[in-house]
C-alpha cells in the first residue's frame, strides 16, 4: 500500500491544508487496507488497518477493554510508509500546534525514527506512519497508539494522566511521582495483596460529574530489582527500552484491573526506606509539580489542555506526601488503612 | 517597566497563591513561592513595577524577579503596553523573598532530556545529531 505519505509535501504555512489534502486520501485508502485489531477505549470504537500487523497483539496485550457499548467510530491507519515531506528544516512541535490551532488537526512526529501520526479530530481518523512494520518507538508496546487514544478522549475535562492508582472497594487513590519515586513499585505491591487499580503509567481521569478514573491500559512495568524485592515471579523476557521489565497485570493479579475508582486523594511516594510507611499532607502545588510535567512532556499535541487537565484533578484531591517503608505487604496495607479511613 | 508573558508557550496555574509556570516550548517548568507567586499575578498582567512598589513591595524583590522571568524566557519587557491595576485583593507575602525554582528533573522520563540534550535548532524535544541512536 503507499499513499502516500511521501507523495504529500507539508509546508508548516498551510499545515491545515495540508493535511486536508492527506485525508483527502484515507477513504480510498482505507477500503483497500488490510484489518488489524478493533478495540474499545470509553466510548469509542477504534478499528486499526493498514500494514503494521504487530499492533494486534500490542493492542492485544497492552490495551484495557472493558464491556462498554461503543457509540462513536474511529479509524487508525496504520502503515508502513514513509511518511509526508515535510518542506522545512526542522519540525519546530510548538510551531506546528500554533498552527492546528482552532482546526480539528492534531500532529506528531520524531523525525529521528520517521514516526508521524496525524488525527482529524471531526472524523475520529488516525494516520501513523512509520519506517517498518515495527518501526514504532520504544515506548509503544507500554501504551499503544497513546497519542491517538489521547487526542480523542481529551476534553476540557478529560483526558489521559500520567499517574499510578490503587484502590479498595471502588475508592482509591492517585499515585504520581518522577521515575524513582517508587510510583510503579507501590502499584505492584499494592496488586500483589489484594488492592485493584485502573492502571499504572496513564489513566483516564474523567471530572465530569466527580472525579472518576477508568483503566486504558493494562501494562505494568519494574526494574529488576524492584521485581525481585517484590517476589515477583516472571517468565523470562528482555528488558524494555527503558532497562525495565513490562508485564500485564494480567500476569500477576487477574481481577485486579477494575472498570472504575473514585480517587479518594493524590499521593505522591518518596522511596524513604522508612521503617513504616507514613502519610502528610501535601501542598496542591508541589503535588501539581508530581503529576503535571512528566504527563505534558510526554504527549504532544495539545499540551496546555493536558496542563489544564492536571491543575483540575489536582485542584479535585486532597494531596499527601508519602513515604514509603521497605516491605511491598506494609507499603499495601498501609495504603489499604489509609483508603479506608477515608484519607486521613 | 511593564512586562508581558513572553509566548503562548508559557502557562501556569495558582494553587492557593503558589503558582507553576511551564514553558511548553523548553520543556522547563518553574515553581513559584508566595512572594513570587503575587509578583507572578501583577507581573504577567502588565502591571507597571512602580504601582507595585507603590503597593508596598520591596524594590529588589520586583526587580530580581522580573530579572528572573526575563532571563527564563517568561516574561520581555513591554514598555508599549497597556498598563494594568493591581491584582483585585493584592497582597504581597513578605516572610520570604521571591523564589523562581527551575525544575529539569524529566530526562528519565522522556526520550530526550529538554534542557541538556536539545537540538539547539531544533528545539526540544529533538537530540541533537550525535544522540540520535543512543
Amino acid at each position: 500500500m503507499t499513499l502516500a505519505g511521501a507523495a504529500v509535501a507539508l509546508d508548516p504555512t498551510a499545515l491545515p491544508q495540508g493535511l486536508a489534502a492527506m485525508f483527502a486520501q484515507f477513504g480510498n485508502l482505507w477500503q483497500n487496507a488490510a484489518p488489524i485489531t478493533r478495540f474499545t477505549v470509553e466510548e469509542t470504537a477504534f478499528d486499526c488497518r493498514g500494514t503494521a500487523p504487530a499492533y494486534a497483539d500490542l493492542v492485544r496485550t497492552g490495551i484495557c477493554q472493558p464491556a462498554a457499548t461503543a457509540t462513536r467510530p474511529a479509524q487508525l491507519l496504520l502503515l508502513d510508509a514513509p511518511g509526508p515531506l515535510w518542506a522545512a528544516p526542522y519540525f519546530q512541535e510548538r510551531e506546528v500546534e500554533a498552527a492546528l490551532r482552532g482546526t480539528p488537526y492534531l500532529l506528531a512526529h520524531d523525525p529521528d525514527r520517521g514516526f508521524w501520526q496525524a488525527f482529524d479530530r471531526a472524523t475520529g481518523r488516525g494516520l501513523q506512519f512509520m519506517r517498518g512494520p515495527t518501526g514504532y518507538p520504544p515506548w509503544e508496546p507500554g501504551s499503544p497508539l497513546r497519542n491517538f487514544l489521547h487526542w480523542q478522549v481529551l476534553g476540557p475535562r478529560r483526558g489521559l494522566i500520567h499517574a499510578g492508582t490503587l484502590a479498595f472497594g471502588g475508592i482509591g487513590v492517585l499515585l504520581a511521582g518522577p521515575g524513582g519515586s517508587g510510583k510503579s513499585g507501590t502499584v505492584l505491591a499494592g496488586l500483589l495483596h489484594g488492592l485493584s487499580s485502573v492502571g499504572d503509567d496513564y489513566v483516564l481521569a474523567d471530572l465530569e460529574g466527580g472525579l472518576a478514573l477508568r483503566p486504558v491500559f493494562r501494562t505494568l512495568k519494574q526494574d529488576p530489582t524492584g521485581a525481585v524485592r517484590l517476589g515477583l515471579s516472571l517468565a523470562p523476557r528482555a528488558a524494555n527500552w527503558q532497562g525495565k521489565l513490562q508485564l500485564t497485570v494480567d500476569e500477576i493479579a487477574p481481577a485486579a484491573l477494575v472498570p472504575q475508582i473514585t480517587p479518594l486523594a493524590l499521593l505522591c511516594p518518596r522511596v524513604a526506606h522508612a521503617p513504616r510507611t507514613t502519610f502528610r499532607p501535601l501542598d496542591a502545588k508541589s503535588a501539581f509539580q508530581a503529576l503535571a510535567p512528566s504527563g505534558v512532556s510526554q504527549i504532544p499535541g495539545d499540551r496546555a489542555a493536558a496542563f489544564a487537565l492536571a491543575a483540575a484533578v489536582v485542584r479535585a484531591l486532597p494531596c499527601h506526601a508519602v513515604d514509603l517503608g521497605t516491605d511491598p505487604a506494609e507499603i499495601a496495607g498501609a495504603i489499604c488503612d489509609f483508603i479506608r479511613r477515608g484519607g486521613v | 517597566m511593564k512586562y508581558r508573558i513572553s509566548s503562548d508557550d508559557v502557562v501556569f496555574e495558582d494553587f492557593d497563591g503558589e503558582v507553576v509556570v511551564l514553558d511548553l516550548g523548553t520543556g522547563r517548568y518553574f515553581g513559584l513561592n508566595a512572594s513570587a507567586s503575587a509578583l507572578w499575578a501583577a507581573l504577567s498582567t502588565g502591571v507597571e513595577t512602580a504601582s507595585l512598589a507603590d503597593a508596598g513591595a520591596p524594590a529588589d524583590w520586583i526587580a530580581g524577579f522580573a530579572a528572573e522571568c526575563v532571563q527564563a524566557g517568561l516574561l520581555v519587557e513591554a514598555p508599549d503596553a497597556p498598563e494594568a491595576a493591581l491584582p483585585a485583593g493584592f497582597r504581597l507575602p513578605t516572610d520570604a523573598a521571591p523564589r523562581l525554582e527551575a525544575h529539569s528533573e524529566l530526562s528519565d522520563l522522556i526520550a530526550a532530556d529538554p534542557i541538556h540534550d536539545v537540538d539547539l535548532q531544533a528545539g526540544w524535544p529533538h537530540l541533537p545529531p550525535d544522540q540520535v541512536d543512543r
